[in-house]
């Protein structure tokens, strides 16, 4: 045979690698191909397991909030609400292992976590015995006729999904959710917006959203303040330059200054100059946080020179009645946290942080935020239980290692007089809250003691 | 000759893997009063850098050192004899042996893991930010992880499917920065110049159509910020 244009014929060698090449390309592709397809496919029993998770708790919850309606024994009652109260959180994770975070769907995940938090709230009161005030009812009534509506919806989608092949995962979609899916799901989301919002005494409650701070007051203050006030608390250092880079909306609306050192050198042995952010608030011109870019070199300075530092620190600027509420010592750094004290009363939502560096003993960090959010002028009531009566608390095997009057702030924000008992178990220190008026034990919580300092947990 | 290439570059590799691997696994020896060397460093340095001890790094186990170590055990509910073995190697976070019993407190390992989970997701989402913008991505997570809208572990509200590019891509597999790891802590203890935010995008780059429904409160670098 003739090859037209002359080419010689390929040796059988030449043939040979091509056709051994093409065999293990092939292979090669046929391998990958399977390794995505087990892959894609255990990614989609996740998606699938997920889903099912989720229609199932939805539908557990509407089912139990409806029982828990008919029921009239308390104990019975809180059985049925702490079971609705998990089905919903469960609900709610189940959603957050869905890839649909890209879309915002945040409604629906704040459905279930305030329907279990809701439902949490009564359990809690069934449990102490009370049965449900008519308007309880009336408000569990329609949160058993949202979730089963949910509960329908996601159903539906479901069946959306089954239409289009029932596959979450496929290569084209980036992992993300398919369209049908998509569309499904922020349906939901617009459904569940138009709910009327629920308030009950527990964290997750609509009215906690946009809690205003108690403790500012005063005239809106000009940008020109804010540097000024900024340049001030740092004790105006010499050779830095502040100027207001921004403004800031939100539940304490702020100018944003930074202070940085100017380009010209100072007389004699330089320290460090780390760039300053400091937070002025428009009202009454108040620094809310300050943090200095600054990484601490070796270590000099003891845990408890650099306490005194911070308490300087804070008295030098109006912060002198306070107590230390725990530190965290990382990284060539310790930050100290502290509470008012009014009338020998620890005030715990009146608080405030100072971060000193362990290697110059710079101030290179402070937070008042939650001090201007909740301070306020209080009249502390004279506790009704009296310290013998709380300290009778204490179960007999723990030992007590002090006790003292606190306020401490409820998950609702709400502020209790409480005796705070110090106990000992095993080595491990627990903190023990006992309301002062009613009695009752409002929470318990775990001391750390490590090398990083002393937490509470 | 390619035998020879060949043998050389497996030499090669297996050496690079070595040397990678061992500082990791090899067992600390047993330090007291008289030793030298770099090991008496590294505990020197962990002490001094946890504010235990004050001296100098000079390797040499003496007075001070031994003093510090002493100091660091009582802290920690190890038996204080100034020795450093298996069980306070562990406590500084290195491998000295077995040891019987769990060395680090539950607690302060949970903090480690989240420290670095979080420092991680700031270096990947945030590494090019000025530190209040790393402290400022860092606090959005934590707000998350409050928010009834979102799961209520730091590694749930990181890992959530589709909610952060750089988890969805894996950069968040690739180590921490120093500074990322000081802005993580800055939020862990507390600070948020965000006020709360939920939400944060790069307006130069950010597609997603719902993200602008979100009213803006402020900005810090390349990122604003939401509730």
């Amino acid at each position: 045979m003739r090859i037209p244009g002359g080419m010689r014929t390929p040796g059988l060698a030449t043939v040979a690698i091509a056709v051994v090449a093409v065999a293990l390309v092939g292979v090669w592709g046929w391998q990958q191909q399977r390794a995505r397809l087990q892959l894609e496919t255990y990614l989609d029993n996740e998606r699938q397991r997920a889903y099912a998770d989720l229609v199932t708790h939805a539908d557990a919850v509407s089912s139990l909030l409806g029982k828990g309606m008919v029921s009239t024994a308390p104990g019975q009652n809180a059985l049925l609400f702490a079971e609705a109260s998990r089905h919903a959180h469960l609900a709610q994770a189940s959603f957050a292992n869905l890839p649909l975070a890209n879309l915002g769907l945040e409604r629906t995940a704040r459905f279930f976590s305030q329907t279990g938090d809701f439902a949490f709230t009564l359990a809690r009161q069934s449990a102490r015995g009370s049965a449900l005030a008519d308007g309880q009812w009336e408000q569990l009534r329609r949160l058993q006729a949202e979730s089963a509506d949910v509960a329908t919806r996601l159903r539906r989608v479901q069946a959306r999904l089954a239409d289009g092949g029932g596959r979450w995962v496929t290569a084209a979609l980036d992992g993300l959710a398919p369209a049908a899916v998509a569309d499904g799901f922020e349906q939901i989301d617009s459904v569940v917006r138009d709910y009327p919002s629920l308030i009950y005494d527990g964290p997750f409650s609509s009215h906690l959203e946009n809690v205003q701070p108690r403790g500012l007051s005063g005239t809106p203050v000009y940008p020109q303040d804010a540097r000024h006030a900024a340049l001030h608390f740092l004790g105006t250092p010499a050779g830095y330059d502040a100027k207001v880079l921004g403004t800031r909306d939100g539940r304490i609306p702020a100018y944003q200054v930074q202070i940085a050192p100017t380009g010209t050198p100072l007389p004699g042995p330089a320290g460090p100059r780390p760039v300053y952010r400091i937070d002025v608030s428009r009202q009454g011109g108040r620094v809310l946080l300050m943090l200095a870019d600054y990484a601490p070199g070796a270590a000099t300075l003891a845990v408890g020179d650099a306490r005194r530092r911070a308490e300087q620190f804070l008295t030098a600027r109006g912060f002198a009645h306070v107590t230390s509420t725990g530190t965290v010592i990382e990284d060539g750094t310790a930050v100290f946290n502290y509470a008012v004290v009014q009338d020998g009363v620890v005030i715990y939502p009146d608080q405030v942080k100072v971060k000193v560096a362990l290697d110059t003993g710079l101030v290179t960090g402070f937070d008042a935020t939650g001090y201007w959010m909740s301070h306020h002028d209080r009249r502390l009531p004279a506790p009704t239980v009296s310290a013998d009566t709380a300290r009778r608390r204490v179960h007999p095997r723990v030992q007590l290692t002090g006790m003292r009057l606190v306020v401490m702030p409820r998950e609702t924000k709400e502020e209790v007089l409480a005796w705070e008992i110090h106990t000992r178990l095993d080595g491990i220190s627990y903190l023990m809250y006992i309301n002062a008026q009613t009695g009752q034990e409002e929470q318990v919580q775990r001391v750390i003691d490590g090398p990083g300092g002393t937490l509470v947990q | 000759m390619w035998a020879f290439k060949r043998t050389l570059l497996a030499t090669l590799v297996a050496g690079v893997l070595l040397a990678w691997a061992v500082p990791a696994l090899s067992q600390k020896p047993q330090l007291s009063w008289g030793s030298t060397g770099s090991d008496v460093r590294l505990v020197q340095t962990k002490l001094r850098d946890w504010g235990y001890y004050f001296g100098p790094v000079d390797g040499i186990f003496g007075s001070q050192t031994s003093q510090a170590v002493q100091y660091f055990q009582r802290e920690n509910g190890l038996v204080a004899d100034g020795i450093v073995g298996p069980a306070t190697w562990a406590a500084l976070g290195y491998w000295g042996g077995p040891t019987g019993a769990r060395a680090q407190p539950v607690a302060a390992s949970q903090r480690a893991d989240d420290l670095d989970l979080l420092a991680r997701a700031v270096t990947a989402e945030a590494g090019a930010e000025p530190y209040e913008g790393q402290v400022a991505v860092a606090a959005v997570i934590l707000n998350r992880v409050e928010s009834p809208a979102f799961p209520n572990t730091i590694a749930g509200v990181i890992y959530q499917p589709g909610a952060f590019e750089a988890v969805d891509n894996g950069w968040i597999y690739k180590p921490a920065t120093a500074t990322a790891y000081r802005a993580a802590s800055d939020a862990l203890n507390g600070w948020d110049p965000t006020d709360g935010a939920l939400y944060y995008w790069n307006p130069d780059k950010s597609t997603s159509k719902w993200i602008w429904s979100r009213t803006i409160h402020l900005r810090i670098g390349n990122h604003v910020f939401a509730r």
